[in-house]
């Protein structure tokens, strides 16, 4: 192919695509994302092992030592490797769900929005029942009635947030049915799956990506929560929620038990969530660089 | 001029269900393009003419949203009642048409090249090197400059005359044998405005293109059609050569709308206006749907619909006064 007529070279365009990003946020996902693919190489001690001698021990910037830089919990476990190994939980969850239920939703967002009439009207009454449901007790009941487990907690969650995206991506797809070049397609004979598969959904995946993110947040949180409750990810393995669950029995004796967990749960769902806030920014198209 | 007739549109209807009840957009039109032959279509907003273009091209909304009778006969095969696979095999291939805004006309996230290729995929099945080759061609037939570098822009970094020249490429790429030019050169500044009826006159003459253009300006018709058909409220008031309706208008609205437009050799400190207002198309007149708006209406105007008569060569009028 000829390259394409750009007025900018390609290290200029990519420093100005990094301009204005959220540098914390992005740090604290590269710390969450090296903690999910290195795992057991990034722990300071086995997250299972006890040492009641080492109980309720402060982290280091609090008098504790660097031995265990985050602390111990009720039975002496290092509170870091404990985190370091949950990551790994949450993160099997978050690219499930967003996988699944993601991509099904939107999927289903794009036909809806797309086809109209019947369909869509019984795609979207379903995604209203849905989203009427309230979103804790619905995954309460799907994992209590399929048992705990990530595959079950993964499906519970897929039920509930596939509404969302369908929802998003249809409105999406009804503004962009409506335009031009989709009018124009048709009157050059694309037939409606080509339209749907090579206009509709290119024009629908920036929106897509930052729904993602944006969502990222809140599978963690509703994961933790749920296994807060006890209907996650089943002990022994380390899962946030659980450990903020079984940790607040100790906010008067070690209040960083419960605290580790629940802060590192805070500042994952922040960063994501600010840097969905900085993608939507960046991905408009007509901030991609223009005739000049 | 004369040949045979490419194209007849026979008492087409469309309405439109809307909350506040059913809006007529077009009314009984009835329209023939013939082959080689520039039939432009004139009217102010709403009088039915992009819904009409719509209707010919079948990429009006599904019922009951909207509910369209009548006879399209293209090439005498009525394309109402063709199926979908059918329209898709003869829309592009065979009538092709451009629309009006050229920045929403191309799809942002795909290389204008990869439009304009789609067309050639579809109907001629092209690959590879061929169908680079005929994409470039394409655009080369439109007068696109530098062609090889158009195909690989993305349609954000083309001005909208080019952009306009790309939706041209796609239009005219199979070599059609119709073409509706939908307010095609409305949005473009007059000298690509000359430049592209240009364009569209140079097919005709040398591949025998039909077109159907659609318009309010009368500047259009005179440089490009052969026959015009003024629409207003959904109907065909008057239909005639260019020539004849432009020295000798005969329905009222005709002669109001040629009023309307600034001349250069007389000194108007102001235009004329047409009293009023279109009629409500959810509600049409009993009668001449222009009577209201009429100053020599009569009786008959409120109580009958007006029909067509012919009175000359090629010119017919609907209207009760030029009757009687």
């Amino acid at each position: 192919m000829i390259p394409a007529t750009v007025a900018t070279s390609a290290p200029k365009r990519r420093a100005r695509m990094l301009a204005g990003a959220p540098i914390i946020s992005l740090s604290i996902i590269a710390i969450f994302l090296a903690m999910v693919v290195l795992g057991q190489a990034m722990t300071l001690h086995a997250p299972n092992q006890i040492n009641l001698a080492l109980k309720l021990h402060p982290p280091a910037l609090l008098g504790g030592s660097w031995e265990y830089p985050l602390g111990t919990d009720w039975l002496g476990r290092d509170l870091y490797s404990r985190i370091v190994v949950g990551a790994r939980a949450s993160f099997v969850v978050v690219v499930g769900v967003l996988l699944v239920g993601g991509l099904g939703g939107a999927a289903l967002g794009v036909i809806s929005g797309y086809v109209g009439g019947t369909t869509d009207a019984l795609i979207m009454r379903c995604a209203d029942a849905t989203l009427a449901f309230p979103i804790i007790l619905l995954a309460v009941l799907i994992t209590v009635t399929m048992g705990p487990g990530t595959a079950n907690l993964i499906i519970a969650l897929c039920l509930v947030l596939w509404a969302r995206f369908a929802r998003i991506v249809r409105g999406q797809v009804l503004v962009i049915r409506e335009q031009n070049f989709v009018v124009l397609a048709r009157s050059s004979g694309v037939s409606g799956v080509t339209i749907m598969l090579r206009h509709v959904v290119p024009n629908v995946v920036n929106t897509l990506i930052v729904v993602m993110t944006l969502q990222i947040g809140w599978i963690i949180i509703v994961e933790a929560s749920l296994s807060f409750l006890g209907a996650g990810i089943p002990p022994p393995t380390p899962a946030w929620g659980s450990m903020a669950a079984r940790g607040r029995d100790f906010l008067t004796t070690g209040w960083w038990v419960p605290a580790v967990p629940c802060l590192s749960i805070a500042l994952v769902c922040l960063s994501f969530n600010i840097v969905g806030d900085w993608l939507r920014d960046r991905l408009d198209p007509s901030l991609r660089g223009g005739p000049d | 001029m004369a040949g045979d007739e490419i194209l007849r549109v026979e008492d087409l209807h469309v309405t439109f269900s809307g909350r506040g009840g059913d809006v007529h957009a077009v009314n009984g039109v009835n329209l023939t393009v013939r082959r080689g032959e520039i039939l432009g279509i004139v009217g102010e907003s709403g009088s039915g003419k992009s819904v009409t273009s719509a209707a010919i091209m079948g990429v009006l909304p599904p019922a009951p949203a909207c509910r369209v009778h009548g006879k399209v006969l293209f090439e005498g095969v009525d394309l109402l009642s063709s199926s979908e696979r059918a329209m898709q095999s003869i829309r592009g291939r065979q009538i092709s048409m451009i629309l009006q805004d050229p920045l929403s006309a191309l799809n942002p996230v795909m290389k204008t090249g990869d439009q304009i290729a789609e067309v050639f995929r579809i109907h001629h099945g092209l690959s590879g090197r061929s169908l680079m080759d005929a994409v470039i061609n394409a655009l080369k037939r439109v007068r696109f400059p530098s062609p090889e570098r158009g195909a690989a822009s993305w349609p954000h970094q083309l001005s909208g005359g080019m952009r306009q020249r790309v939706v041209g490429a796609i239009a005219l790429g199979c070599e059609p044998d119709l073409l509706i030019a939908d307010e095609a050169t409305t949005a473009l500044d007059s000298t690509i405005q000359l430049q592209y009826l240009d364009l569209i006159k140079e097919r005709q003459r040398i591949d025998g293109l039909s077109v159907v253009v659609i318009t309010h300006d009368f500047g259009v018709v005179a440089r490009i059609c052969d026959r015009v058909a003024v629409m207003y409220a959904g109907k065909v008031v008057e239909e005639a050569p260019v020539e004849t309706l432009f020295s000798g208008p005969r329905h009222p609205y005709t002669k109001a709308l040629l009023n309307a437009v600034p001349k250069l050799n007389t000194d108007l400190s102001r235009l004329e206006a047409i009293e009023g207002v279109p009629p409500r198309l959810w509600s049409p007149p009993v009668g001449c749907s222009f009577a209201p708006r009429c100053a020599g209406s009569v009786v008959e105007c409120t109580t009958r619909p007006p029909v067509p008569v012919a009175i000359g060569d090629h010119h017919s009028v609907a209207c009760w006064r030029v009757a009687s």
